[in-house]
């Protein structure tokens, strides 16, 4: 899929670690490292809604569309 | 899985099936490969299917009360014993036996590795999905086997046998039911796909 999500880069830029972001929005780490590692299909808007409202970011910083090749 | 559900009953039963299979097929197996050296006595007979016709003049069949003064016998399917004429007419049933014991053992494990995972509580996997669509293969595959071995006894009854009063004969006896259970588990196989990958879908959305 040509959607990446760069939830570590947002993370490295607010010194916040995955377990701190995962206590703040209630989700679980497991969850959370699959949309960090890219395995994740879909992405709530909840979920996002919260992450962005946490790292005070947009979506768009989180998300990054990279054409691939076939 | 709770322990008194009917899934687990069904476990229960396919465990059991699978150890009676699985001694069945090991001594067809040992049987096989002792036969050439123990000559079959007197008293062994094998029995093959065979088809037949009547002759309608030497049997007359009716039903007064019914008012049917003379209805006729066709097609009929029996199976018929006689003493092996080699040792080879007795191996080789012998180990097609086997062949179709094989199957139906492998049948029976597919079935309990998906008994298994519903016991997990994981019963919604792709291996599972493929599992079921194996085991719609094998129901086709053993009703194509079993037509053909059918048709083959038949043939060797037609060409080596005679009787008074009926008429060898070989016609395929495919069982279409068989064949339609087949397609009906191929069918639910792909939904059982399609569902595993919408879970999959589910799980993987944050």
């Amino acid at each position: 899929m040509g959607i990446r999500v760069n939830l570590d880069h947002v993370l490295l830029d607010r010194r916040i670690s995955l377990t701190e972001l995962a206590d703040r929005i209630g989700i679980t780490i497991a969850n959370l490292s699959v949309l960090k590692t890219n395995k994740a299909r879909a992405i709530r808007f909840s979920t996002l809604d919260a992450i962005c409202r946490e790292l005070d970011c947009q979506p768009a910083d989180l998300l990054e569309f990279t054409r691939e090749q076939d | 899985m709770a322990k008194a559900s009917v899934a687990g009953f069904v476990a229960v039963l396919l465990s059991v099936a699978w150890y009676f299979v699985a001694i069945a097929l090991a001594v067809t197996t040992c049987l096989v490969v002792v036969s050439p050296w123990i000559h079959a006595g007197s008293g062994t007979r094998i029995d093959i299917p065979v088809s037949f016709d009547v002759d309608t003049r030497a049997i007359h069949v009716s039903a007064p009360a019914l008012g049917v003064g003379a209805a006729e016998i066709k097609h009929v399917r029996g199976s018929m014993s006689f003493p092996p004429p080699s040792q080879a007419s007795v191996t080789a049933p012998m180990a097609l036996v086997a062949v179709m014991l094989a199957l139906v053992l492998w049948v029976l494990s597919q079935l309990r590795a998906v008994f298994r995972t519903l016991r997990d509580r994981q019963p919604f996997v792709p291996d599972n999905a493929i599992r079921i669509r194996r085991i719609g293969y094998a129901v086709l595959a053993l009703e194509v086997t079993r037509a053909v071995l059918v048709f083959s006894a038949n043939s060797y009854a037609m060409t080596h046998f005679s009787a008074d009063g009926l008429r060898f004969d070989a016609r395929p006896d495919v069982n279409l039911f068989a064949i339609v259970y087949g397609l009906i588990i191929l069918a639910i196989a792909e939904v059982f796909r399609a569902g595993t990958r919408l879970t999959e879908d589910q799980s993987l959305t944050i």
